[in-house]
């Protein structure tokens, strides 16, 4: 079986899809894995941690040789692995066979594009149908999506999420008792966490996303202390610089699709923490641009107002 | 593909924009799809799907509702005796059929649409072309009265034989390549149909960026002259170079697209110095002023109408969206009595 596996991440690693009956057997193995994890998944330090990739497979494997390839280095991917980028569908598949493969090295969290309904909008559904010349694909990925996690600890003191807090969890054990098998709610804690964002304010207030809350200092403080958390990693948001401590270092925000959408022209980071959950960030540019990485028949996403 | 080719693709990108956001709710247009134009040869490498992403859709609603509103101001300013309006580089674009479906619409004294004469040519092929389009058109006496021409200088080949003027008592299609425009030939071009004496808006939307900057000062200087009360409006990207800019240069190369005339203003100060520049002489504006869509979408669209765009679809960054926004600007410019309402 390693073997097999073996053969399609070689396969994936140069940006070849597998067939549709591999994916759907990849799904099933996945699921089978994900099962056993918690909503939040505990990890052993050292660990990279990851923000969004969005489908930018070749900035993907620019991270890898920026933080080292797994299983060498143990990573966490904060979600919002597909959409927006021109290859969704190669970058969840390698994600998940690296999960199957390396189930202990790799831990893979739900961000809010992991969802039937934002996938639809943004991308990932039209690649399946466009790759594949039917949604099976698209459908077995989305049922694996509701299995996957909804955070992870470091140690017990780092807190990777991929949006943030939620006004309905005081304390991480309230999260272990939502029932994350489901699509994407529209409101409620589950759907804070994928969705809310820290900002400038005091207490919580209204997102601009529509979904999801913005949250400030003072929450960030009284989380942490009642949780012992030191550290909330989490993605979500463009950086230009590739990532931003907000709160006295307490959250950062982490990105790791550079030039995003091919078209915002920022730089993307990773985190890495070490056995004493020092923090080092790596920030990187895009791969070099070739023949490749942009392919001829793209879906226009990258567009301008002409 | 030839850069004139990717120029005019440019139209196709807006038209199509356009129809998504009509399609998705954010707009009421109903002769966008009468006029969105066969796809370009750049576009028929692949279909290109005709739902835009959502920030896509909220840019061009924002650029379509401060524009509108930007025009609104001006015939205001006109008072009874109405204006006229010169759209250059018109392209596809709706907007006098939109404003004469309206119940009450403004005066409109003159609405002239410039372009090349492809662009004239196919647009006055739809507009024509089609019996069942026409009734359509000229309905609410939109169009009551058309002659159509064709040019006589241009090349003999098979376009020669397609009209590339539409002429009408109000609606009027002109054909003018305006990168070589001097004064002279725009004016010899325009004045036949239009009165001096009355308020006269120019239009530019995405068209000056294209052009060298000197021919654009060139326009600019020959409205301001030739009209005693005059405003113009001008939408395109800004020139910076920050990484932003750079990114958009570069993919816009990849399509064979050059933005000279986006340089010179980097930043919305610069947008809005260009219509009260002292080299612009005596055509110089006294009032001007610049927003980006971003400060559009915060300072200017009704809170409602945000409220009922933002429940169309969900929008899922607010970072990438700003970045966007604040890269596109609306600038305006006016001279002569009583033309100051003319702002955002």
């Amino acid at each position: 079986m390693a073997s097999d596996l073996d053969k399609q991440l070689e396969q994936l690693k140069r940006c070849e899809i597998i067939p549709e009956p591999a994916v759907k057997d990849l799904c099933q193995k996945a699921k089978e894995i994900l099962i056993e994890e918690g909503n939040v998944q505990y990890v052993d330090s050292p660990v990279t941690i990851c923000g969004d990739i969005h489908g930018q497979f070749f900035d993907l494997m620019e991270l890898f040789k920026v933080g080292g390839s797994c299983p060498e280095t143990s990573y966490v991917f904060m979600g919002d692995f597909v959409d927006r980028g021109f290859y969704s569908v190669e970058t969840f598949l390698i994600l998940l066979l690296l999960k199957v493969r390396y189930p202990d090295r790799i831990t893979l969290i739900r961000g809010n594009h992991e969802s039937r309904q934002i996938t639809q909008v943004y991308g990932f559904y039209d690649e399946c149908m466009r790759k594949y010349g039917s949604s099976n694909v698209w459908r077995y990925c989305c049922d694996v999506f509701d299995y996957l996690s909804l955070g992870a600890v470091v140690d017990g003191r780092v807190f990777c999420v991929h949006g943030g807090l939620s006004p309905s969890i005081a304390r991480l054990d309230q999260i272990r008792v939502i029932d994350r098998r489901q699509e994407v709610p529209h409101e409620g804690p589950m759907c804070d966490l994928l969705w809310s964002d820290p900002d400038d304010i005091v207490n919580w207030g209204m997102s601009p996303r529509g979904a999801g809350f913005l949250f400030g200092g003072d929450i960030v403080d009284q989380f942490n202390r009642n949780n012992d958390i030191e550290l909330i990693a989490r993605a979500h948001q463009l950086v230009m610089e590739g990532y931003k401590l907000m709160f006295d270092r307490k959250i950062v925000t982490v990105w790791s699709a550079p030039n995003y959408c091919y078209r915002c022209g920022n730089v993307a980071s990773i985190l890495e923490l070490d056995e004493d959950l020092r923090q080092e960030y790596k920030v990187f540019d895009c791969a070099a641009p070739d023949a490749k990485s942009i392919p001829q028949k793209r879906p226009l996403m990258h567009e301008y107002f002409l | 593909m030839s850069s004139d080719q990717a120029v005019r693709g440019t139209d196709d990108d807006a038209a199509s924009m356009r129809i998504s956001a009509v399609n998705q709710g954010y707009l009421k247009d109903t002769f966008a799809p009468i006029f969105h134009p066969p796809s370009t040869p750049s576009a028929a490498a692949g279909p290109s799907s005709p739902r835009k992403p959502p920030l896509i859709n909220i840019g061009t609603h924002h650029r379509t509702y401060a524009i509108d509103l930007l025009i609104d101001r001006f015939f205001t300013s006109c008072g009874d005796a109405g204006g006229q309006v010169v759209s250059l580089g018109a392209g596809s674009d709706t907007r006098y059929f939109r404003y004469m479906e309206r119940p009450h619409p403004p005066h409109i004294r003159k609405y002239i649409e410039v372009d090349f004469a492809a662009s004239t040519a196919h647009k006055i092929k739809q507009i024509t072309g089609s019996p069942r389009r026409l009734p359509f058109l000229v309905h609410r006496n939109i169009t009551p009265d058309i002659e159509l021409r064709s040019s006589a200088s241009s090349h003999p080949d098979a376009a020669n034989a397609s009209p590339t003027s539409l002429i009408s008592p109000i609606y009027t299609l002109l054909p003018l390549d305006l990168r070589h425009a001097s004064p002279k030939e725009l004016n010899d071009l325009l004045l036949p149909y239009l009165d001096t004496k009355v308020p006269t808006l120019f239009l530019a939307e995405c068209v000056f960026c294209y052009l060298p900057p000197k021919i654009n000062e060139t326009l600019i200087k020959c409205f301001g002259q030739t009209f005693e009360k005059c405003s113009g409006i001008i939408y395109e990207m800004l020139g910076s170079r920050d990484s932003f800019g750079q990114v958009m240069r570069r993919n816009l190369a990849s399509r064979n697209l050059d933005i000279p005339g986006a340089d010179p203003f980097p930043d919305l100060s610069s947008e809005s110095k260009r219509f009260t520049d002292p080299a612009l002489g005596e055509g110089a504006f006294s009032a001007s002023g610049a927003k980006s869509l971003w400060d559009i979408r915060k300072s200017v669209i009704d809170k409602e109408e945000l409220s009922r765009i933002g429940k169309l679809e969900m929008l899922d960054e607010i970072e990438e969206l700003k970045l966007v926004l604040s890269h596109y600007v609306i600038a305006w410019g006016s001279k002569g009595e009583g033309m100051d309402a003319l702002h955002l």
